[in-house]
């Protein structure tokens, strides 16, 4: 089944505010204008609260009007500027965190050469993520809700800490679509169990709880996301192969 | 091709649906020539597992010809006559490396949905819900084999279809049982159950040195069947005291080793327990019924092992806990690994030492499944186990 108009209403959470500095997106333009109209005749019921409801409405009809947005201006960055938003938008107690742990039954070199193997990536997730590898420790990356689904987001990301044996980290760099930074761990499991992997990822999540709650409720939430292909890469370590469970 | 389909309590169809396809490199498919219905798909017949679907097909116990197999099966080849597992098992995790092939952690594309029920993932099973992998069962002519490489098991052609059906499933159950009841020479064990996994446990008891096996039931037929084909002593739990007629015929210990083959739909016959568990089950203040795990533990020796084959799937209440401590018991259970103990009772079989046949009571074609599962679930006309042929 296919759900093409809220694949976009998605794209256009996870990328809207993202877009060129300060342009409000097309659906966002028409929602503000809807608010403006309303404010402008809410303002006429009221003495008191007339006049500042009115200011607001033809800010918000003015905003519609040209599609500029001075606040998104002032949040974009400009060329001065660091490559990352990873500092601004995940600095403190912001952003979003996803912890997996789980167990491969493969030693840490063959685990952990894993991850350093970008294209390996596709295959293991069946083609959920695609990684390829850019240069200089920077790679893009693809996110799919299904291997033949459209793209649902993608970034580039540099590599910001390797400690072999033990640690790869890792930032989203300008533009995109989700801002994210993250490490997996290794370990060796005790007991010849294999190899123990911990992944953490932090993210701003667009739109806040709403983007948040909207990609929930469709099953693509970044934890949802990291913890099935989780699942196919321990399946694919595992067995030495691809699995495919369901037709 | 011809299935057993679910479409809700008590409503199985027989119907036409798509032939499976090889999906993944490691899968077979295989003919199926011999079917069974096992006492826990009665559990969806009656509506107690959730995440069924309209159209799942049924059935965990089923063995065949492998008419196909992909690319990366090394082990099987077209032709070959294989019984198959009820548990989906991946072989290469964890768990499958350590023998616990009941709880691979690869093969349910659902473990999302166990994991959070549960706290841990499980293997997939054939024909028994979304939860378990919605895979499709072997009540049918054909079914598709995941991981063929490593769980179905090649028969010899001495090995009857009859002889080799139960390896699936029940045969290793009672035996798996029997082994986790820690049954040693000169033990008393008693079963509560004596339906097929309760009267295998039986079997298998004796078969690990057992001095004395009782069968508690209420069905005549089964009770009977346990009194002739295995010679255990019973008790009917309708007319008489389980703990007084477990005292008196173990000297007052108890039994050594006790085994729960009943499950969480117990009956328990009118007990205050089993009245009370129906009650809060019917007001879905409790999922399960535990009528006959109590009676296991109370009348259980002190230092004694209570083993639990039957399935239990949610929240129990008033489980006697503190007589459980006091006495030192051992509590084992869980899904069998079936894979480990295939290939030894199959060679129990070749020898005769066991000749699992015995606990066959219809012999019918697939297009009779409903009128079968209403008949077993009932317990009409002596159904102890249902074969079917598609």
């Amino acid at each position: 089944m296919t759900h093409g108009w809220m694949d976009e209403a998605e794209r256009w959470i996870l990328r809207g505010s993202h877009a060129e500095a300060g342009r409000v997106p097309e659906v966002e333009r028409v929602a503000t204008a809807l608010l403006g109209v309303g404010l402008l005749l809410l303002s006429r019921r009221s003495r008191v609260w007339g006049a500042p409801v009115a200011v607001v409405g033809s800010v918000a009809l003015a905003r519609a009007a040209t599609g500029y947005c001075p606040l998104y201006a002032s949040r974009a960055r400009t060329a001065d500027e660091p490559e990352s938003d990873t500092a601004e938008q995940l600095g403190g107690a912001r952003g979003r965190h996803v912890r997996e742990h789980l167990t491969i039954a493969q030693p840490l070199e063959v685990v952990e050469a894993f991850w350093r193997d970008l294209p390996r990536m596709a295959e293991a997730t069946r083609g959920r993520i695609t990684a390829e590898a850019l240069d200089e420790g920077r790679s893009r990356w693809q996110v799919r809700a299904t291997p033949a689904g459209p793209v649902l987001a993608e970034w580039t990301a540099e590599l910001i800490n390797h400690v072999p044996g033990k640690v790869l980290g890792w930032r989203t760099l300008s533009n995109a679509d989700v801002v994210s930074a993250g490490s997996v761990t290794f370990k060796a499991a005790p007991g010849d169990q294999g190899t123990e992997v911990h992944v953490h990822l932090q993210y701003a999540a667009p739109l806040g709880w709403l983007g948040a709650t909207a990609a929930t409720l469709r099953g693509h939430a970044p934890a949802m996301l990291v913890r099935e292909s989780l699942r196919d890469i321990k399946r694919y370590l595992d067995l030495g192969r691809s699995v495919t469970l369901s037709a | 091709m011809r299935a057993v389909c679910w479409y809700g309590k008590e409503d199985i169809r027989v119907e036409t649906v798509p032939d499976p396809t090889i999906v993944d490199d490691g899968d077979a498919i295989v003919r199926v020539t011999l079917t069974a219905i096992c006492g826990s798909d009665l559990h969806l017949y009656g509506g107690f597992i959730p995440t069924m679907e309209k159209g799942d097909v049924l059935g965990h116990e089923f063995m065949g010809e492998v008419v196909a197999v992909g690319r990366a099966v090394r082990n099987l080849a077209v032709g070959d006559r294989v019984v198959v597992p009820f548990a989906i098992a991946c072989g290469g995790c964890g768990s499958c490396r350590r023998d616990l092939f009941s709880l691979c952690e690869n093969s349910n594309p659902n473990n999302e949905l166990l994991t959070t029920a549960y706290g841990s993932p499980g293997a997939a099973l054939f024909g028994y819900s979304h939860l378990y992998g919605g895979f499709a069962g072997g009540q049918a002519e054909y079914v598709r084999v995941p991981f063929a490489d490593v769980g179905p098991l090649k028969l010899p052609p001495e090995v009857s279809d009859e002889h080799g059906l139960f390896l699936s499933d029940i045969l290793p159950t009672g035996y798996m049982a029997a082994e986790n009841a820690d049954v040693r020479a000169g033990a008393v064990v008693a079963v509560w159950g004596a339906g097929p996994v309760g009267l295998f446990a039986m079997q298998s008891a004796q078969l690990l040195g057992a001095a004395r096996v009782i069968a508690i039931d209420s069905v005549p037929e089964r009770l009977e069947t346990a009194r002739t084909h295995l010679g255990v002593e019973t008790i009917d739990f309708l007319n008489e005291s389980v703990d007084e007629e477990l005292r008196e015929l173990t000297g007052g210990r108890g039994p050594d080793a006790c085994i729960d083959a009943v499950g969480l739909e117990a009956h328990g016959a009118g007990s205050i327990g089993a009245r009370y568990d129906r009650a809060k089950q019917v007001a879905w203040m409790a999922t399960d019924r535990l009528q006959a795990l109590r009676q296991a533990i109370t009348s259980c020796r002190a230092g004694g092992t209570v083993s639990i084959p039957g399935v239990y799937g949610g929240f129990v209440d008033k489980l006697p806990l503190g007589a459980a401590f006091a006495k030192g018991l051992t509590l084992r259970m869980g899904q069998t690994h079936v894979h480990r103990y295939m290939r030894p009772l199959l060679d129990r079989i070749v020898s005769g030492q066991i000749d699992p046949t015995f606990v066959i009571s219809h012999r019918l074609g697939l297009e009779q499944a409903p009128g079968a599962y209403a008949a077993f679930r009932n317990k009409e006309d002596g159904c102890t186990k249902v074969v079917m042929r598609p």
